[in-house]
């Protein structure tokens, strides 16, 4: 579960985000949308603390993000919207890195690293060095890192940039199938067709404020009905 | 000179626009490196003063043989630039994004090239030159120079000197990366490698300082100067030669030879500065795809480096946290090629400096004098240790790179990183020190509480260090660098190491009394007294400095990223 309380971002003055609430409950998908600069990604950074709200409170299945930090990022997988890994080690290392900043089992984290490598088709890179990696294959390796403690709160930041075809496939299915098992995912796309297709809630934001909110019903699945309403409430 | 004037312009923007910044941050960095920069400036200034005038007054050794002296000083002062200048211009030259960006625009290849290079001895050279101008000025305010002399010496014979440096550094370093791309950097690296360090034996042989040295300490004990060691090198031949050379016809009213010194200088600034720009224009593009496909070489190149041990699948009897991060660290470190080329030169410089301080043969001497003789020795060696710890720790945090979100959404506390950072680079950094401590201080031949008093200053000194550089490289962190070698030659990082210089002459002052107490003592005395109060109090002042680098540190680590 997130909970975002009034949450405040300035930068000298400027409002990047502007008093933000809402709630995301178990098992949701929730669609986070806005133009570029509307402040989406300074909200993503500021739940998974790599930002310092200005004021406001960020809670993750209870834990205060700022108070509480290490607790709340226990539940928490994110991947950023630029996925950058460490240059001079290799996908498969990364993973190791990963699991033991999140203290997994050993057994386990190497069980799970083959079901992701063979889950999102790595096997023919995941030695290799990530500086050789594509942009592709950079976010599928995060993608896996993002899921290998099996969170509770997925936070996805542009998760199908730069995927080919087959792999934003994978990837959807993927998440599709994390939410029946209770996955909460949080994500922020610009990709409209996608979210029709994945989210049950979506908020668009602009200005640093929340301008518009939908659940999920059956007008989605008209053609281009959530692309107009987009473009009209963010003119 | 229409690029000597962009990259002017750009800098002096960059200045303006550093120096203008009203933010509290900002102000805070510009007050602290202005108050660093000064103190070592004025230290450097009354140094230069002190050491002229006690070679002059106290050992009599007359103009000819000080300005051998200068020379020396200055040979060592041209090989630091031109090696610093080495370095960073690999990164300056060669891997920076900008030269990507440049060279996919309409620009001739040998207009880039001079652009870089003069911008790479800006970033280079600029604290040493700082240095070198404050001993200018302790120089000159010993034998009364006049404005006029100042600059004529900056203009016509110091700044030439220093761009020489880093020109050959710009044009040593095209060279080898064609020679490598042909070669190969491995088989370049052995045969290069010897070479200057040959080079740098055979000059330091042939113009024989230590017999210099041994004349000046002869005339200062009063004695008869022992016959000068066999010199086959003028003094006067190479460039430092020059500096000193002119700074000596001008204290002696010599126009005539203070003309042809600078003559000399400039003709040789402009054949150093022609021969590159005919470089660049030729070879740079080609130096500039060979450097890009070494490094993706290098890349694919990892099969041969295996540790077993050190493999991420294998357990370690430690929290998994803290295997990952070390793990990490020391993969990161182990293969980047820079990081241990620099380890090893780093390592030769320690055997270098063991050696040297082992043969140097001290008399008997007063209490004092022997005090004098193990701070220097100790600053020496803590001087090594800074620079170790500038190299290594201070580019720490940035190295955390741009996949610091991974660790910044993890669940592990930045307090419990940083820790683990600190003892990391404590430990790797107290053993090294520790060693050249129990090599070289024996030559003092003191009592045992010397040597124990030596370990335990030393310890506070790493503490310090490893703290300070690690804590001030947090609060100049950039997370966008990846090279260390950039990171570590960056503004932050001249100040910090200035900072470095500034704590160990604060360790050295605290020495002094108690040592001066322990090698005047009688023979069969007790000691432990003196021996608590300088180990205490360096290791107090160590301490504090620790907590007040912990606390910037950790302030700075918890910035938004």
């Amino acid at each position: 579960m997130i909970e975002l309380e009034h949450l405040v971002k300035n930068y000298n003055g400027f409002a990047a985000v502007n008093d933000i609430s809402l709630t995301v409950t178990q098992g949701q998908f929730f669609g986070f949308l806005g133009p570029n600069g509307a402040g989406k990604t300074t909200t993503i950074k500021m739940m998974t603390g790599l930002l310092r709200p200005t004021s406001g409170h960020c809670r993750i299945n209870g834990f205060d993000v700022q108070t509480d930090p290490v607790a709340a990022k226990r539940s928490i997988g994110y991947v950023p919207d630029q996925p950058y890994l460490y240059d001079r080690l290799t996908g498969r290392e990364f993973l190791w890195f990963l699991g033991g900043l999140f203290r997994l089992d050993r057994a386990l984290l190497l069980a799970r690293m083959e079901e992701y490598i063979t889950l999102f088709e790595m096997a023919a890179f995941i030695d290799k060095p990530a500086e050789e990696y594509s942009q592709g294959m950079r976010q599928r390796v995060a993608l896996a890192g993002s899921m290998i403690h099996d969170p509770q709160v997925l936070i996805i930041d542009e998760p199908l940039l730069g995927l080919d075809p087959r792999s934003t496939w994978l990837v959807k299915a993927t998440l599709k199938k994390k939410t029946r098992e209770g996955l909460t995912v949080f994500m922020s796309t610009h990709l409209l067709r996608v979210v029709e297709e994945l989210c049950d809630r979506i908020v668009i934001v602009k200005g640093g404020r929340i301008i518009y909110e939908e659940a999920q019903n059956d007008s989605w699945s008209d053609f281009g009905r959530l692309e107009q309403t987009f473009l009209d409430v963010t003119r | 000179m229409s690029d000597v004037i962009t990259v002017l312009n750009a800098k002096a923007a960059i200045l303006l626009k550093g120096i203008t910044d009203r933010r509290l941050h900002a102000l805070g960095k510009n007050i602290s490196s202005l108050v660093i920069v000064s103190a070592v400036v004025l230290g450097t200034f009354a140094l230069i003063r002190a050491f002229c005038l006690y070679l002059l007054s106290q050992t009599h050794i007359g103009l000819e043989p000080l300005h051998q002296v200068v020379s020396l000083c200055l040979f060592a002062f041209f090989l630091t630039v031109h090696t610093v200048g080495l370095v960073v211009a690999y990164a300056t030259l060669y891997t920076a994004d900008e030269v990507s960006f440049l060279m996919g625009l309409p620009l001739a290849q040998g207009r880039i090239f001079r652009v870089r290079m003069i911008e790479n001895i800006f970033a280079s050279s600029a604290t040493l030159s700082l240095l070198g101008l404050a001993g200018l000025l302790g120089y000159g305010s010993v034998f009364r120079l006049g404005w006029l002399e100042y600059v004529l010496t900056m203009f016509f014979v110091f700044l030439p000197f220093v761009l020489i440096a880093g020109i050959l550094a710009v044009i040593v370093l095209t060279i080898l990366i064609l020679l490598a791309s042909r070669f190969g950097t491995g088989r370049l690296l052995l045969v290069v490698l010897p070479l200057y360090a040959a080079g740098t034996f055979w000059y330091m042989q042939a113009t024989d300082p230590m017999g210099l040295m041994r004349q000046a300490m002869d005339m200062a004990a009063g004695k008869t100067p022992a016959a000068g060691g066999n010199v086959l090198f003028s003094y006067w031949w190479l460039p430092n030669g020059w500096v000193a050379g002119f700074l000596q016809s001008l204290v002696s009213r010599e126009t005539a030879s203070a003309v042809g010194y600078a003559a000399s200088m400039l003709v040789l600034l402009a054949v150093v500065f022609a021969a590159a720009t005919a470089l660049g224009n030729r070879w740079y593009y080609r130096a500039w795809v060979a450097a890009t496909e070494l490094r993706m070489r290098r890349g694919r190149s990892w099969g041969w480096i295996r540790i077993r041990w050190m493999e991420f699948g294998r357990a370690w009897p430690m929290r998994p946290h803290a295997e990952a991060v070390l793990k990490r660290d020391f993969w990161l470190f182990f293969r980047d090629p820079v990081q241990r080329l620099h380890a090893v030169i780093m390592a030769i410089l320690m055997i270098a400096m063991i050696f040297s301080l082992r043969t140097l043969d001290f008399p008997l001497m007063k209490p004092a004098s022997r005090a004098l003789v193990f701070l220097a020795v100790f600053v020496f060696q803590g001087f090594l240790v800074s620079s170790l710890t500038l190299r290594f720790v201070f580019p720490a945090v940035s190295l955390e790179g741009r996949a610091f979100w991974a660790v910044r959404s993890a669940p592990i506390s930045l307090r419990r990183l940083y820790w683990l950072k600190f003892v990391l680079s404590f430990l790797v950094m107290l053993i090294p020190a520790e060693i050249l401590v129990f090599l070289s201080m024996p030559v003092l031949r003191g009592p045992f509480e010397v040597m124990l008093l030596a370990a335990i200053a030393m310890c506070a000194a790493v503490l310090a260090l490893v703290s300070l550089n690690l804590g001030a490289g947090a609060y100049f962190a950039t997370l966008s660098e990846q090279n260390p070698v950039k990171v570590a030659s960056s503004q932050g990082a001249s100040v910090t190491f200035l900072g470095s210089l500034i704590v160990l002459l604060l360790l050295a002052g605290l020495l002094a009394i108690p040592l001066i107490r322990i090698f005047g003592a009688p023979p069969g005395s007790s000691l432990a007294g003196f021996l608590w109060l300088g180990g205490g109090a360096t290791l107090c002042c160590g301490g504090g400095i620790a907590l007040l680098s912990y606390g910037l540190g950790m302030r700075s680590l918890q910035r938004d990223f």
